[in-house]
């Protein structure tokens, strides 16, 4: 990485701050080779940053710049602070000090309910605790109160995933939908669900969502092999009689490894010659007859 | 049958690696390729490391391990197994996953093959020459795996140069090498990246080969 100043860097930290990038292991490199020597000139934008870099060492192992250099003098600074005593709470989780941590979020949350940060980190705990079905019966009764956190649903269907219990990851897709009908990544990732439970119904409803998603974006990779692997399956298990649904499907399923071919080929070679072979064995091994 | 004699080459085994400190945070996995022929020692010569976004769905893994196959195919090669760690490093443990997809794979190459998992921490210290970071698992009778403890120090490919293994992390880390390993997600994220990560195989072999080491450890 080149070396910044500190403008440089005060901006490359406010930029992952507000995209919501997890880039722990930047933040801490910046905090080290730079910024830490120049917090006197960082005014009332040190707070924020202290918060930042707090968070990002927790992530990365690294408790002593969390604690010495971050939390205590935000501690100095904003003594009765609750987003303060929330980055102590994390202090014990990074510690696997979870009864500590738990008893910091608790009077957070008896002084403010809706703290929502707050209530999520106790959930985490319960993730670290490898208790998962803990973990989602208290993000169900979260998400009872706090219906429009998406990030909650999503971290939901994820863990509903990893427990493979498809039926009810769908469910939690079905809620991010409704919440935002154009992103394509939603439309995709339910169909691959859809596909992963299998049966006809499930792969007819997971073709018409692959291909939702490719209309918003055509580059979207996932779907289109989704939606070749989801026409190819269909178009195998048609009945005789119904030649022209057959026929649909052939056609879709030609379009989208035309689609693939096409996008796999443009990048440059000689590097990718890997990869237009991988691509072309794929279709080959599953070509109809 | 008697179960092979099993190297992972230094490739392979980083590769694995470093694909676990890339998603610290993320359960990962991937395939593990093995030399055909001698069958009482197999090598593990290289691994494709799959996916960090929900692994649990099956299109994209059909989809990566048709291709893969393929791949092996035309080198030579075959598909000897599957690694995977999980979300949280404090839990190396098989789930339905890993055995599910190592079972297939298995299955698939004449019913051998082995689970590895891996059990990294970003944060604890990594104590190479114990060799505690990886756990192979092997199987016979195409359900229950189970851990294989013994040579457990043999399984790392060494040079002849012995480079030291926390060496060779250490410089990877300095070079920040997390940043090119390519897997399956990254691929379908972007076509222009391959998950053959000739980057990473290159520097790895000159790593071992100019012995850069000997500069590393002086510095």
């Amino acid at each position: 990485m080149k070396t910044m100043n500190w403008e440089e860097s005060v901006e490359t930290l406010k930029k992952i701050r507000e995209d919501g990038y997890r880039k722990s292991h930047e933040v801490i490199a910046i905090w080290i080779d730079c910024l830490s020597h120049f917090t006197h000139k960082l005014g009332d934008d040190a707070w924020v940053i202290y918060e930042q870099v707090a968070i990002a060492a927790l992530d990365c192992g690294r408790d002593d710049i969390a604690e010495v250099q971050c939390i205590r003098k935000l501690r100095h600074r904003f003594s009765s602070s609750q987003r303060v005593r929330r980055l102590e709470g994390m202090y014990y989780e990074s510690k696997r000090k979870f009864e500590e941590a738990r008893e910091i979020y608790d009077k957070i949350l008896k002084a403010d309910e809706t703290d929502l940060m707050t209530r999520k980190r106790k959930i985490a705990i319960l993730k670290a605790q490898h208790q998962s079905s803990e973990a989602i019966k208290e993000l169900n009764k979260h998400l009872l109160h706090f219906q429009s956190d998406y990030d909650s649903w999503m971290e939901l269907c994820d863990l509903y995933l990893s427990e493979q219990d498809y039926a009810k990851a769908a469910f939690c897709m079905e809620e991010l939908l409704l919440s935002n009908p154009h992103n394509h990544l939603y439309y995709q990732k339910y169909a691959e669900i859809k596909y992963t439970q299998g049966t006809a119904d499930n792969l007819h409803i997971a073709r018409s969502y692959f291909a939702q998603a490719i209309k918003i974006n055509p580059n979207n990779m996932r779907a289109l092999y989704g939606l070749y692997l989801t026409t190819n399956t269909l178009a195998t298990s048609t009945k005789p009689k119904e030649k022209k649904e057959h026929t649909k499907m052939l056609k879709t399923m030609s379009w989208a490894s035309d689609q693939i071919r096409k996008k796999v080929k443009s990048t440059p070679l000689p590097v990718n010659d890997n990869l237009i072979d991988a691509t072309d064995y794929l279709f080959e091994s599953l070509k109809i007859a | 049958m008697a179960e092979p004699d099993l190297t992972f080459t230094i490739q392979a085994y980083f590769k694995m690696v470093l694909h676990a400190a890339k998603y610290p945070h993320s359960l990962i996995n991937g395939v593990l390729i093995a030399d055909k022929g001698n069958t009482k020692q197999r090598k593990i010569v290289d691994c494709v490391p799959l996916f960090h976004i929900h692994p649990q769905l099956s299109p994209m893994l059909e989809v990566a391990l048709t291709q893969i196959e393929g791949y092996c195919k035309r080198h030579n090669y075959t598909m000897y197994g599957y690694y995977q760690a999980n979300e949280l490093a404090s839990n190396p443990t098989l789930n339905p996953l890993a055995t599910k997809i190592a079972s297939k794979i298995r299955e698939n190459n004449e019913n051998e093959g082995i689970l590895v998992m891996l059990n990294y921490s970003a944060i604890e210290p990594i104590d190479f020459d114990k060799n505690e970071m990886i756990d192979v698992y092997t199987c016979s009778n195409g359900q229950d795996w189970k851990k294989k403890n013994e040579n457990r120090s043999g399984w790392i490919e060494k040079e002849k140069d012995k480079v030291k293994l926390s060496t060779i992390f250490n410089s990877l880390i300095d070079l920040n090498a997390t940043k090119w390993l390519i897997d399956f997600d990254n691929h379908l994220d972007n076509c222009e990246l391959n998950w053959k990560n000739t980057i990473i195989n290159d520097n790895l072999k000159a790593l071992v080969k100019h012995n850069f080491t000997k500069y590393l450890d002086t510095r």
